[in-house]
């Protein structure tokens, strides 16, 4: 990357943002000086709780009720935000300083067309004339790349792709050609392929306009795919700055060394990949399953058929891990949902040593279901906010007809094996973080003492560092236990550290299937080719 | 075109609603023990089994349950209700009269609720947590919790009996020659109290529903996406968290819109408003079937066709729902 002209935009100087009394710290930014300049993205990374976006937000005078600059100061091109008064801040937001957000389609309201909502922001600002703006609309919207723009600017967000939404969101945040663009993790929710080309679009943009762009993301593959400079954030404070290249390959702070770390971990697959070929504990016979869904009204007779599987077939043997790996609505979910027994499918059949699990009579379904048990993506959302940890991790138990002080034994002894003590059984599910949310999902998982495994996106929704944590300790479990595992995830690399082998999934089909290393590294379908190409920061990774 | 096919559907279906509204309405009345001769009997004061064998011929009573029941339809459906056993005249005819009066009230009524409960609510959620949220939320919790007929006694004795600015009860003052102007004003006049007394119960749903739905919508992410945008506050509010909170308000009033017609009843007895409310109660007593029958289809004809509406705007209002496509 050159270097970027040293012109400055905009100039933190010993800025401290004061959080409500009552919240974990009293600090959610304390006395960071950071420089943006023309020209250049700056990634401003960090953890949840590392105070990156109450930097954005306060940078566009959005701080939350309750949140405010304690002291220091924002200065942009002359002028000083943290005492702008309110009229002269809106005037600036949108025009001059713009912002993309993470979730397009909670970002775009919902009953206004693309159009109109480009065109409120021309109007805000008084650009007036009705065909004038109606020119720019079409040219930012072809200028993201989106497709047939005098249609599409008529349309609402819910009938546009997640991609098509940011490439909307980004044509409305440039429609006033600001100097500074924010982007607060403006590819998190995307699908990997889409976040290839969202950041490719930026970048160019940012080239062609010479924009000065704040990139927030927790991510360093992206970090490593985008940034000239890296700004990294812990607990509120700046702990590192620099340029990208000597940040993330020769990083002086112990967290950023940390951090860096705990991602290129992931890609180190050396220890991953062992040979099964004892019995298939779990076998998948052309499962199929297709999903019939009523648009518009309820007698408008229009159905969308959506073959979320589609003749899938799978072993998984004793002791031995099974990636399943693809972009949102492949169908890998649907997949879990089924072996866990939670749907149905159409056709085909899962076999549970050998046995259909459909088949077989109602006793012997009892005594096999509880062996099949699924850990899921959002550790807070699939546990009972009402019902303490102990009662979460004795109630299957008891349901299967395990005695009470037996079932609070097992609870304990999982507890153990997770990492946890025995004080978290009488704590109720918002007391932990979300690494320890995960491990009792796990220990949940593992009182009823299964033989198979299905995690769910089981790291997905969890910081770097302590994703890392999960990974280990799910891999640890598995070979002491001699469990098998299905593990699905949308991140290839992610699977290609814990699985033995990957199945890449795509429209409800499995595409590609073989051994983890060969998966990742000499992919054979196109398919896992282009997933693989859009993983961000893969040079940097290798 | 698909927008007449969905309507032709949906006409259809309603069709069908009111047609088992009809039948089991039918069947429910006549579950009930007594019949229109038992009651003219015992007013008459003579048990006389042929007078009551009379009466069942003349009213064609005494032919088979589904003999009976197909007539009925078959009249229903040329919107001939059969004449009122209580009355000696033709349902269809009482009902005429009536309806405008109960129409009158609980349109009022409703209007009054629904521009009140949507400033209020605004209101309350713009000043969330201070004095003007705290006062409109208790109050709107005590319009919630009162009696109909307590506030409305209450509302008599105050403005009637103490101060005498408002009339009573009825509708008019009767035996009064007046102008046309003069004699809206009277009726108007005569409004104020029973609207504002059976206004009150949906004022409270829609200011609290209100309040809820902007302080939801308030939070949203596009709110702060507009922000972003350097909109003004005055457009923030109107395009993007009023047009999207008032979504499910939208829904609430047009289902409840439909109930206007047979929930009067109560406040139509305390002000002796001559509307279908006590015309249903009477016939009630007096086990007139015609007219009971009557009033009941048509209140369910008033529900099916609010309902009818309630999806027809909430298409209009929110591009996510499609009519057809």
């Amino acid at each position: 990357m050159s270097r970027p002209a040293e012109t400055t935009v905009l100039s933190m100087r010993s800025l401290s943002i004061a959080l409500p009394p009552g919240a974990d710290r009293a600090l959610a930014v304390s006395d960071l000086s950071l420089d943006l300049y023309r020209n250049e993205i700056l990634c401003v990374v960090g953890e949840s709780g590392s105070g990156k976006s109450l930097l954005a937000n306060a940078i566009m005078g959005l701080l939350p009720n309750g949140v405010r600059v304690a002291s220091g100061t924002i200065d942009f091109e002359g002028t000083e935000l943290t005492t702008l008064p309110a009229n002269r801040y809106r005037k600036l937001r949108g025009a001059r300083i713009a912002m993309v957000f993470q979730e397009p389609m909670t970002a775009l309201n919902p009953v206004l067309t693309v159009r109109e909502q480009i065109d409120e922001a021309l109007v805000a600002h008084g650009v007036g004339n009705a065909a004038e703006r109606q020119r720019r609309i079409l040219e930012l919207l072809d200028a993201t790349g989106l497709p047939d723009p005098e249609t599409l600017q008529h349309a609402y967000p819910f009938r546009l792709s997640g991609g098509q939404r940011q490439r909307a969101m980004i044509a409305m945040a440039l429609a006033l050609e600001p100097d500074v663009l924010i982007a607060d993790e403006p590819t998190t929710a995307l699908d990997v392929t889409t976040q290839k080309q969202i950041l490719e679009l930026l970048r160019e943009i940012q080239q062609r306009r010479r924009l000065g762009v704040l990139f927030i993301t927790h991510d360093f593959g992206v970090v490593a795919e985008i940034a000239d400079r890296v700004a990294v954030m812990r607990l509120g404070e700046l702990v590192e700055e620099g340029p990208a290249r000597q940040v993330l390959d020769h990083p002086r702070h112990g967290y950023t060394q940390k951090l860096v770390a705990a991602v290129r971990g992931l890609s180190d697959t050396s220890g991953a990949a062992r040979e099964h070929r004892s019995e298939p504990v779990l076998s998948i016979l052309g499962a199929t399953k297709t999903f019939v869904t009523a648009t518009g009204g309820f007698f408008s007779g229009k159905r969308r058929r959506v073959e979320a599987l589609k003749d899938v077939s799978l072993d998984i043997a004793q002791g031995e891990t099974l990636g399943l790996v693809g972009e949102s609505g492949s169908g890998k979910s649907t997949l879990g949902q089924a072996v866990v027994q939670l749907l149905e499918l159409d056709s085909g059949e899962i076999r549970f040593h050998g046995t259909p699990i459909a088949e077989m009579p109602r006793k012997e379904r009892e005594r096999v279901r509880p062996k099949i048990q699924i850990v899921f993506q959002d550790p807070f959302a699939s546990l009972n906010p009402r019902h303490r940890i102990r009662r979460a991790l004795t109630e299957t138990q008891v349901i299967h007809g395990t005695r009470r002080a037996d079932a609070l034994a097992q609870a304990e002894r999982m507890l153990d094996l997770v990492g946890l003590d025995q004080g978290a059984l009488d704590r109720f599910p918002h007391e932990f973080s979300g690494g320890q949310r995960q491990r009792i999902g796990i220990a949940r998982a593992l009182v009823m003492e299964p033989e198979l495994i299905v995690a769910d996106e089981a790291v997905s929704a969890l910081d770097v560092s302590i994703q890392a944590q999960i990974l280990e300790l799910l891999a640890d479990i598995r070979d002491r236990l001699h469990l098998s595992m299905l593990f699905i995830t949308h991140d290839l690399r992610v699977a290609a550290q814990v699985c033995d082998r990957i199945a890449v999934m795509q429209r409800g089909e499995i595409v590609e299937h073989g051994n983890a290393q060969e998966v990742l590294h000499a992919p054979s379908h196109g398919y896992t080719r282009t997933l693989c190409d859009s993983m961000p920061g893969k040079e940097w990774f290798v | 075109m698909a927008q007449v096919r969905f309507l032709l559907i949906r006409l259809v279906k309603a069709i069908m609603v009111l047609l088992a509204v009809t039948v089991l309405s039918f069947g429910l009345i006549r579950a009930a023990p007594g019949d229109p001769a038992t009651v003219m009997a015992g007013e008459q004061g003579a048990v006389d089994p042929e007078f009551l064998e009379r009466v069942r011929e003349r009213y064609g009573l005494d032919r088979p349950i589904h003999e009976q029941l197909f007539t009925y339809v078959a009249g229903v459906a040329m919107l001939d209700f059969g004449d009122s056993y209580q009355h000696n005249r033709p349902v269809m005819e009482l009902i005429a009269e009536r309806l405008p009066a109960t129409l009158l009230l609980t349109l009022t009524a409703f209007a009054l609720a629904l521009i009140g409960g949507l400033l209020m609510g605004v209101t309350a959620a713009r000043h969330v947590g201070k004095w003007p949220d705290a006062l409109i939320t208790v109050a709107a919790l005590l319009f919630f919790a009162l009696p109909l007929f307590w506030v409305g006694l209450m509302a008599i004795l105050l403005f009637s009996v103490q101060l005498g600015w408002l009339p009573a009860f009825g509708m008019s003052t009767i035996g009064v020659n007046m102008s046309p102007i003069e004699r809206a004003l009277d009726v108007a006049k005569h409004l104020i109290l029973p609207a504002s007394t059976l206004g009150l119960l949906y004022l409270a749903t829609y200011t609290r529903m209100t309040r809820a739905s902007v302080l939801e919508v308030m939070d949203l992410e596009f709110v702060r996406t507009a922000r972003a945008k350097g909109l003004g506050e005055r457009r923030i509010w109107r395009r993007h968290i009023l047009k999207n909170a008032l979504l499910p308000i939208i829904t609430l009033a047009s289902l409840q819109a439909g109930h206007l017609v047979g929930g009067a009843v109560l406040t139509e007895t305390v002000f002796s408003w001559p509307g279908i409310g006590r015309l249903a109660f009477d016939a009630l007593l007096q086990r007139d079937y015609n007219l009971l029958l009557a009033t009941f289809i048509i209140a369910s004809a008033f529900v099916v066709f609010f309902n009818l509406v309630a999806d027809l705007i909430y298409s209009l209002a929110d591009p996510r729902i499609e009519v057809a496509s």
